[in-house]
């Protein structure tokens, strides 16, 4: 690389004109003289004597001028860009790689590159020199540079990378993968827009999550990604990739019969009515005194609102959605203007502005995306709340009962008691509303849509089914005591599930641990209710994802605590931070990576940044204590990169003891083996570690190279595949040989097939989210321990997963 | 025909310059309202280049030769038909690489390589009143005549391009010089759209005859 630094950059001119290019070629070496080498392209026909453009005299001019340098190429219009693109096609990618296509006036923008490049300023410098170029010409005339271009047809943003993308998503782009996209923007140094190229929409900026859903962009329609900046490329690739990936987890499909609600969540509910109260504060509507104070007011609130809908959702993509639309500028800025111009109080600021928004979504015509709109309103109610105070939604006290809500908004379904609440019956909603994600992640039966079949009013009893959407409200005695007697079976086979004590006995008498993989505070409450033997994986990026600033240590500490009081007494696995190229931090300024799962990622991440990852271990050291706790290291590769790890927790303690602050100490220090590298490591790697547990995700990923949730690589992304069935085993071996526990926290674990390879080929802690512990159970309770571990050794000598996976339904 | 050889491509070839040179002035004369009245010049000069090179050409490996055809329109034609066209055929001609002869399904990955190329370079989608208006449904219809014998199919291929062409006439231009006139654009058959019916015009007679 460093050679390219040292040669300096050449200038491409592509006219139409070959007296254009000339001139301006002779005005630009009358600054620079011979300094720098300029080549002109330009004119079409016998000696370029036309007006035209021609590819292949382009190509020839990079290649004269682009030395190690490389090359800055102007273009005047229209088919200059054209031939420039196809020039780039033409000529050796390398030297393609050094050549850059930019947007810049002309004239303007060859005198200012020359000039630039004579200096010996890298490409990146003299491109941006070249763009910038019109500044100086704007400023004497005293004009905006950025005034808009030409009327009727909308003018696209210069860009310095585009790629195109079809929505995979069967949702098309909804709020989370829109929450992804924007978190995920954030962290590139670039200009990004988006638009919709096959309904013609846009392009809108990646900022505003209300605009990117404006776009009512549907599955299959083709996203135009285009970014301007110094990590423009990066970003672009990045953003196309979140558009290419499908939904994250398939959501039913809802019911069409009129006589019924929509099945939401499954599972029989039968008992009192309550209806759920929701105190709505008035907006109070007198003008604000100091629009300054008013603004301040707010600012602070929309803080508060965040870390209130943190603690109630406790991580995951619908916490980020949420936190995307307190951000959002088409929201924000609206409700900053309304104070600023007409004077109005915060809270009367804010509704008007979220007003608004909800307009927006209410004009859509996909229901999916128009149920956003209780999100945004969810969201902005928590604000209204920080700003007028009054409580959230609440049920009234008694027995339990089922819910009765219209318009169920996330943070309310992430509150429910599920001891409390035996069912909810949404009268509008539907089942892919994120009340609904979280209902069944809660194993709380519901319906929605039932506005027709529970009225406003009536009602003493109800029950429903939510697998059919059956609904009966007051039923007969005969009905009633059927359903109590459904509603106590379904209640004793979850119990039986994972009611001792988080174990599944084997027909054999062997037992098998069911832990559960925990994101937040939400999940571990649903995990601890399921019975999980303990958190097998505790995610902890919940704490450093959509913030500008790393969290501090009270703050992790604090959070910390609060899950391990969830599952006191049980052991609990925190996993350090699994951040990288493709979970984008903005505070930690990472480069962009062309392959953001072979980058700089894991622990990879944390030894690159000491001061991150020193923090985050005295904040897990002081809050655990008292805990069972143990400390899990994720993309392990060496021992060099353990015994680091573990030299940093060292000094933690260290230093904790030192300060006199109580901690738990000492600290079982564990491996998360994802890597190949690992897995066939283990015996050297088990001298710096204290446990294992196999990452089935990212080791099939690496293992089979096919990237996680690439939509044309699912046969691949199959961890049931004989060769991560080979290194379960061997790790497994080894672990045995040295000692160590060793257990598997991949989705695998949830995979009823999957989770029977794994237990036999010795497997005995799965660790999974709390809604597959159930399922996870009936699949092994019936089965012996030498009848699994025989399917497991044929799966070995399987040709590929569904040969394995045949291996054990055969014996089934 | 059956399949068409490295002769009936320059058969078809050779009558699409001839073609161009015929029809020059009238898509010009398409081109004046609406952009930089030079897209039928162009058009002739790029395969009257496409022309002279067809005498001295390898006939047996048609990837070859559309590659050719591409490059010699990429530095000749001078307008955005040049990358555009000439990108048609580098890609079909990647698609066609070392074959001696196209089938009816070489035929149409062959164009819907091409298709994609000019998307690629040009960004336009249907209805932004581009080629690509004539191209897609071309390319639609010998997915869907993918039963029929191969002059049929083409033929069909170049009735679609022509409708195609037609239906640019109300529209109102998003792409290339015309877009600068907006609305003023609305009421004229796109010159573009109108060449790429011609070529496949040319290339179901080749077949045909």
């Amino acid at each position: 690389m460093s050679d390219l630094v040292a040669g300096r950059v050449g200038l491409v001119l592509v006219s139409h004109s070959r007296a254009l290019a000339e001139a301006t070629e002779a005005l630009a070496r009358q600054m620079t003289g011979e300094a720098v080498a300029i080549a002109c392209a330009a004119g079409a026909g016998d000696e370029g004597a036309e007006l035209g453009t021609d590819a292949t005299a382009i190509a020839a001019a990079i290649e004269r001028v682009a030395g190690a340098g490389g090359a800055v190429v102007l273009m005047d219009l229209g088919s200059a860009i054209l031939s420039a693109e196809t020039a780039l096609e033409l000529i050796d990618p390398e030297i393609a790689e050094r050549a850059r296509l930019v947007a810049a006036p002309f004239v303007e923008g060859a005198i200012a590159a020359a000039v630039r490049a004579a200096s010996g300023a890298t490409l990146a410098e003299v491109a941006a020199e070249a763009r910038g170029a019109l500044a100086a010409k704007a400023a004497q005339l005293g004009q905006d540079e950025e005034a808009p271009a030409r009327g009727e047809a909308s003018a696209q943003p210069i860009a310095d990378a585009t790629a195109d993308a079809a929505i995979a998503d069967p949702h098309g782009l909804h709020a989370r993968p829109a929450a992804r996209l924007i978190t995920r923007a954030a962290g590139f140094d670039a200009k990004i827009t988006i638009e919709d190229v096959t309904a013609g929409k846009g392009p809108v900026t990646v900022t505003s999550l209300t605009a990117l859903a404006s776009l009512g962009a549907r599955q299959g329609h083709v996203l135009r990604i285009r970014a301007s900046g110094r990590e423009a490329s990066a970003a672009v690739l990045a953003l196309a990739a979140i558009v290419r990936e499908g939904a994250a987890a398939p959501e039913p499909a809802a019911s069409v019969a009129q006589d019924r609600a929509m099945p939401v969540s499954p599972g029989i509910a039968f008992g009192p009515l309550v209806r759920l109260v929701r105190a709505t504060p008035t907006i109070p509507e007198d003008e604000a005194a100091d629009p300054s104070l008013e603004a301040q007011r707010l600012r602070k609130a929309l803080v508060e609102a965040a870390r209130e809908i943190e603690v109630a959702l406790g991580g995951g993509e619908i916490l980020e959605a949420h936190l995307a639309l307190l951000r959002d500028p088409a929201i924000v800025d609206r409700a900053f203007a309304l104070i600023e111009r007409e004077r109005r109080n915060a809270a009367s600021a804010w509704q008007g502005a979220i007003e608004d928004a909800a307009a927006v979504f209410q004009g859509l015509e996909d229901p999916y995306l128009r149920a956003r709109e209780v999100d945004l309103r969810d969201a902005g109610s928590a604000v209204l709340r920080v700003l007028l105070g009054g409580g959230g939604a609440s049920l009234p006290e008694g027995p339990p009962a089922v819910l009765v809500a219209t318009d169920l908004a996330p943070s309310e379904a992430a509150r429910l008691d599920a001891t409390r609440v035996l069912g909810v019956i949404d009268r509008r909603g539907g089942p892919t509303s994120h009340a609904a994600i979280l209902l069944r992640a809660a194993g709380i039966p519901s319906v929605a849509g039932a506005a027709a079949l529970v009225p406003g009013t009536c009602g003493a009893l109800v029950g429903l089914d939510g697998a059919t959407g059956e609904v009966w409200v007051d039923p007969d005695p005969a009905t009633a005591s059927e359903l109590e007697r459904r509603q106590e079976a379904l209640r004793a086979s979850r119990r039986a599930s994972v009611g001792r004590g988080g174990r599944v006995k084997l027909a054999c008498g062997r037992e098998v641990e069911l832990w559960a993989n925990v994101s937040g505070l939400g999940d571990a409450r649903a995990a601890r209710a399921a019975g999980a033997f303990g958190i097998g994986l505790l995610r902890t990026e919940m704490l450093f994802l959509d913030r500008l600033q790393a969290p501090g240590e009270e703050e992790q500490a604090d959070l910390l605590a609060e899950i391990f009081a969830v599952f006191a007494g049980a052991p609990i696995v925190v996993r350090t931070l699994d951040a990288g190229g493709d979970k984008a931090l903005p505070y930690l300024d990472l480069e962009g990576e062309a392959n953001p799962y072979l980058g700089v990622r894991g622990v990879r991440l944390s030894l690159a940044r000491p001061a991150l990852l020193d923090v985050q271990l005295r904040a897990i050291l002081i809050a655990a204590r008292g805990h069972d706790v143990r400390i899990m290291v994720p993309m392990i590769a060496t021992a060099a990169e353990i015994k680091a790890a573990r030299s940093a927790l060292e000094r933690a303690h260290e230093a904790l003891d030192a300060e006199g602050k109580p901690h738990l100490w000492p600290v079982p220090v564990g491996i998360m083996v994802e890597v190949p590298a690992a897995a066939l490591t283990v015996e050297g790697l088990a001298r710096h570690s204290d446990f294992f547990s196999i990452g089935t995700n990212d080791l099939t990923q690496y293992t089979l190279a096919a990237e996680r949730g690439h939509p044309k690589l699912h046969a691949l992304a199959d961890a049931a595949h004989p060769a991560v069935l080979r290194l379960v085993r061997a790790v497994v071996h080894a672990g045995r040989a040295a000692a160590r526990p060793v257990s598997v926290c991949g989705e695998a674990a949830a995979d009823p097939i999957a989770a029977a390879l794994l237990v036999g080929l010795g497997i005995d802690k799965l660790s999974m989210g709390a809604a597959a512990l159930g399922r996870a159970h009936d699949a092994l309770s019936r089965r012996s321990f030498t009848e699994l571990s025989r399917a497991a050794e044929d799966a070995l000598e399987a040709d590929d997963a569904d040969g394995a996976r045949a291996a054990m339904s055969q014996r089934a | 025909m059956q399949d068409l050889s490295g002769d009936a491509i320059v058969a078809w070839l050779e009558r699409a310059a001839e073609v161009m040179e015929r029809e020059k002035m009238s898509l010009t004369e398409l081109d004046a309202p609406i952009g930089d009245s030079d897209h039928g010049v162009n058009m002739a000069r790029g395969f009257k280049a496409v022309q002279d090179k067809l005498g001295g050409i390898d006939r047996g490996d048609v990837g070859a030769m559309f590659k050719a055809v591409g490059m010699t329109l990429l530095s000749t034609v001078g307008g955005a038909s040049g990358p555009l066209y000439g990108t048609l055929f580098l890609d079909a001609g990647k698609a066609a690489a070392g074959l001696a002869k196209l089938d009816l399904a070489a035929v149409t990955s062959c164009l819907e390589a091409g298709l994609a190329g000019v998307q690629r370079r040009g960004k336009a989608v249907v209805g932004d009143k581009t080629m690509v208006d004539a191209l897609v449904p071309a390319v639609k219809a010998l997915e869907a005549a993918k039963d029929a014998p191969l002059a049929e199919a083409l033929h069909r291929a170049a009735e679609a391009a022509r409708e195609g062409a037609l239906a640019t006439v109300p529209l109102v231009a998003r792409k290339g010089r015309a877009s600068y006139l907006g609305e003023r654009s609305v009421g004229h058959k796109d010159p573009g759209a109108t060449s790429s019916w011609l070529l496949l015009q040319c290339l179901a007679e080749t077949a045909g005859a």
